[in-house]
């Protein structure tokens, strides 16, 4: 890049002398500061794209069917502590997160509390061979156009993130939850909400 | 070995580039020309360089050295030997290093070849490919090696989670890990934090000053030994054995396993680095101030070789995802296609609009741009699909090299249109002729450039505006389908197909409209031959009609044109039809070649409105023995054969299906779902089966069936018409281009002159 701007430099150096040389005329200028503004745009995005999950603030809405057919929205779920996990039938540490996310759902699913799966970049033939295996009953349902995923910015599975009665991220699990990790989460926000 | 060599070879080819770039601009300025040779030499050399090094990761690749990582994500034991050599692009890593060693080789070519004619061009031709090349070898040294080797060393990981810590907590935790010698090497976020690899009494020392801070759990993991990836052996490291190595490498991505994967991606890319040779001209033309068209001379082959590569490239792209995909479709407007597509447009509205500056001496200003935005758009694709700045089927994963080439395309796109509006303020752009008639071949080229820059602009908008804007100021997410681009397109396209028949039947400078309507007669007699037929068939929709209208009236006119070339020499000099046909491709192959291209491009078209308007789909459970109708053809459930072992390891499972017609069975074909059980993420692919014939394609999906027994079975059927013609018309159409940018034999300069002279006069006679 830098050689670039030097040869512009040595460019004008040597035409310096020139005596026909005039500004830039206004539409040159339009168009420069169109390209930089543009440039700026995909630069934003770019950095925006980067980000990592949310650790805190507003939880990204999403809508999430599930394999039962129900679909649920964030923006409805008020009042409850949603547990939102991401998951997929492949991957190793699911496997081994998976009994101990049925234990702590099986602890609070008479409290205020959801627990959500989300099937990342899965097959739906085996995303229910999973449910299955490891006798799940909370809702779980396949991220579509990987929707969700992206809007929580994860980075692979398993991830977890705990959403507070206002919908804002409680905590993120980068690794995998255990039941007493995600108890204290759950009871914690029980306790103040 | 294997991987000090390459890296070193790799280092050499980016110092030997930034030594070209140096030399070159500094003997330009001091009118050096010892300097100026030593650019040339120094630029040659980065091509045997990286072609060794490319060789070298092609040697790890076939002997599986799975200590590099790249080898060991993108081949495991089973990849049989022809995936391991297409591997070395099957990833982003090794691409970058292919896409800059097919660089280099173009840059080496354009050296050679044109070194002699364009003399005074050539320093700076020289410091524009060097500084696009150098910036890419970085790209591959320090983000993006191929050459990082799996390093195991002694100690253990530490990592730990804290509920809620306040940043005046996290500074503590700095702190007291400072206060012991350790820099936290991870950063620490308000909730997890990790250390990579202390020795193990180093880690209960950690653990203790963290629970001392109040942060409960801290976690040894991977106590026996950490692993890391780094290109020299990192202090106290060695290498992981042989067996755990092959054991637990991954294998190339499922969907690349494809023949047209196999040659797409080479294809795209020498189609995108040939453009920086067009490019890299026309900058040195500016800032050489040589603003003759010298530049368009010595790079007009050069344009072609790079937009028949690219054509290629996504000819072969679209075979691939009506292959492999299985969506029954081979173009789904997905951001990735278009940012290929997106070039193409630009870089035809060039090779059209650069024979007005050729003849005429217009339009230098706008040439400049069209070059300057295809190598932009060029860079701009690979930006967007490389660095996750929008999502699409195309599995490149998001990665560190997104601000770089953030600043690489913005920074050429900037810099070139500052020269460009510099020298053209100075006066130095001006045209020699001014548009005189409507009807004129230049103004309907000019045409051409509007009705492709507004197909550029549309589809940008589609695939990269709407979805950026509305995320970053509307706060939602606008993601256009499809629809968006049916709308918008078939109308740019027609006027296109239209350009293309009148075009090629106007003059230069003026056109009356008696003389076009004249060569037009047979053309349209013929192609309203073609819309009694259709409506006699039976199609009277009046899309339909308009768009085969137009389509078959541009490739009735290339024909003519040919036909009459031919009948003229037949005529005129005796020859036989075959004599004649030859040599008039020979005495003209830029034109003649331009009217294959224009044939295959009508018989793509044909094909494209006949698979898009008329595809017929439908899905259905089928038992064993059961069939379903669709489009006058029968089609049988026969049989189901599960978990097929293929040599590679991969499981296929295959149902058979009869196709019949009129209780006549045609064929059997064999829908499949290949499942690959050692890979992570998308493991399975859906291969479809086809039954081709010229009228259409009889295209089965499986989609699901019963576990275990299989008695029944889901399937998606389409019947895709017409749609062998695209790959028809693709191939007419490469063998066109061909035509037209095969080095003509070199003619003495006194023939060549009288030959020119008398071409000149017959075309003044005919004007």
């Amino acid at each position: 890049m830098s050689d670039v701007i030097d040869e512009l430099e040595f460019l004008q150096s040597e035409e310096g002398h020139d005596e026909k040389r005039a500004g830039l005329s206004p539409g040159s200028i339009v168009l420069l500061i169109g390209i930089v503004a543009v440039a700026a745009v995909f630069g934003v995005m770019l950095a925006r794209q980067n980000q990592t999950q949310p650790e805190s603030g507003a939880a990204p809405n999403f809508s999430l069917t599930t394999f039962d057919g129900t679909t649920y929205n964030l923006a409805d779920l008020r009042g409850k502590v949603i547990v939102l996990n991401f998951w997929a039938s492949w991957c190793g540490p699911c496997r081994v997160e998976a009994p101990d996310l049925q234990t702590t759902w099986e602890k609070y699913r008479d409290r205020d509390v959801l627990f959500l799966g989300v099937a990342y970049t899965d097959t739906e033939t085996g995303a229910k061979a999973f449910i299955a295996e490891y006798s799940q009953t909370y809702p779980n349902g396949m991220d579509l156009g990987t929707r969700i995923s992206e809007a929580y910015n994860i980075q692979g599975v398993p991830e977890t993130f705990v959403i507070d009665q206002q919908g804002n991220v409680a905590q993120f699990f980068y690794a995998r939850v255990t039941v007493d990790s995600l108890s204290a989460v759950i009871d914690r926000l029980l306790a103040s909400g | 070995m294997l991987a000090e060599f390459g890296s070193v070879s790799l280092l050499l080819a980016l110092v030997a580039a930034v030594y070209a770039i140096i030399a070159a601009v500094i003997g330009a300025r001091r009118q050096s020309e010892r300097l100026i040779l030593s650019a040339r030499n120094a630029a040659l050399l980065t091509c045997p360089l990286l072609i060794a090094a490319s060789l070298t990761l092609l040697i790890a690749l076939v002997s599986g050295e799975y200590q590099l990582s790249y080898v060991w994500s993108t081949s495991d034991p089973n990849t049989p030997l022809f995936f391991r050599i297409t591997a070395l692009w099957g990833s982003q890593k090794g691409s970058i290093l292919f896409w800059s060693t097919l660089m280099s080789v173009f840059a080496a070519a354009a050296l050679l070849i044109n070194w002699r004619s364009q003399r005074r061009l050539m320093p700076y031709v020289t410091a524009y490919m060097m500084a696009t090349l150098a910036f890419f070898l970085v790209l591959n040294i320090f983000y993006e090696n191929p050459f990082e080797r799996w390093w195991l060393y002694e100690g253990s990981d530490v990592s730990w989670q804290a509920t809620g810590l306040t940043d005046s907590q996290q500074s503590d935790i700095t702190r007291a890990l400072g206060g012991i010698g350790i820099e936290s090497s991870e950063q620490i976020s308000a909730q997890v934090a990790g250390i990579t690899c202390v020795d193990s009494n180093r880690a209960s020392e950690i653990k203790q000053v963290l629970q001392g801070i109040g942060i409960i759990s801290v976690v040894e993991t991977s106590p026996s030994g950490c692993v890391g990836q780094s290109i020299f052996p990192p202090e106290g490291g060695f290498s992981p054995t042989a067996t755990r190595l092959a054991e637990t490498a991954q294998g190339l991505n499922p969907l690349l396993r494809h023949f047209g994967m196999i040659i797409h991606p080479p294809m795209l890319y020498l189609g995108f680095v040939g453009f920086v040779i067009p490019f890299a001209f026309a900058m040195a033309a500016l800032a050489s101030g040589d603003l003759s068209t010298n530049w368009i001379k010595a790079t007009r082959r050069w344009t072609l070789v790079a937009w028949l590569f690219l054509s290629l490239g996504l000819i072969l792209g679209g075979r691939w995802a009506y292959d492999v995909l299985g969506w029954g479709g081979y173009w789904g407007w997905d951001p990735v296609e278009n940012a290929a597509f997106l070039p193409w447009l630009v870089g035809t509205a060039f090779l059209h609009s650069v024979m007005i500056q050729e003849k005429r001496g217009m339009l230098k200003v706008w040439n400049m741009f069209l070059v300057i935005g295809t190598f932009s758009a060029v860079i701009f694709g690979t930006f967007a699909t490389r660095s996750g700045l929008i999502d699409s089927v195309h599995s490149f994963a998001r990665s560190e090299i997104g601000f770089p080439m953030f600043f690489f395309w913005s920074g050429i796109t900037l810099v070139s249109v500052g020269l460009i509006l510099w020298r053209w303020n100075r006066g130095e752009l001006k045209d020699d002729h001014r548009f005189m008639n409507l009807l004129s071949r230049e103004t309907l080229f000019v045409l051409n450039n509007v009705v492709f820059l507004l197909l550029f602009v549309v589809i940008f908008w589609g695939s990269f505006g709407a979805p950026v804007v509305s995320e970053l100021f509307l706060d939602t997410n606008i993601t256009l389908g499809t629809d968006y681009f049916y709308q918008v397109t078939p109308a740019l396209f027609i006027a296109l197909y239209v350009l293309m028949g009148i075009a090629p039947l106007s003059a230069w400078g003026a056109t009356s409209l008696s003389r076009l309507g004249r060569s037009m007669l047979i053309p349209g007699a013929l192609t309203a031959g073609v819309l009694v037929l259709i409506l006699l068939s039976g199609m009277t929709d009046p899309g339909v009609l308009v768009g085969y209208g137009v389509v078959t009236l541009a490739g009735f006119v290339a024909a003519n044109e040919i036909y009459r070339g031919v009948s003229a020499r037949m005529r005129g000099l005796g020859e036989n039809p075959l004599q004649a046909f030859l040599s008039l491709f020979a005495r003209n192959r830029r034109r003649y070649g331009g009217y294959t291209i224009h044939i295959g491009v009508t018989i793509i078209g044909i094909g494209v409105i006949g698979s898009t308007l008329f595809q017929q789909e439908t899905q259905r459970t089928l038992s064993v023995g059961e069939s379903l109708d669709i489009g006058g053809y029968q089609m049988t459930y026969l049989g189901f054969q599960p978990g097929q072992v293929a040599d590679d390891g991969r499981i296929m499972d295959i149902a058979t299906v009869a196709v019949s017609r009129n209780n006549q069975t045609l064929a059997e074909i064999r829908p499949r779902r290949d499942f690959y059980p050692g890979s992570e993420g998308m493991n399975s692919s859906t291969i479809a089966g086809a039954y081709s014939t010229v009228e259409n394609d009889f295209y089965v999906l499986l989609v699901d069936w019963e576990p275990i027994t299989a008695r029944s079975a889901t399937f998606k059927v389409y019947i895709n018409p017409l749609i062998n013609l695209v790959w028809w018309g693709g191939l007419i159409l490469i063998i066109g281009t061909l035509v037209a940018a095969w080095p003509a034999e070199t003619v003495p300069a006194a023939l060549r002159e009288r030959r020119f002279t008398g071409k000149q006069v017959k075309a003044r006679a005919r004007a």
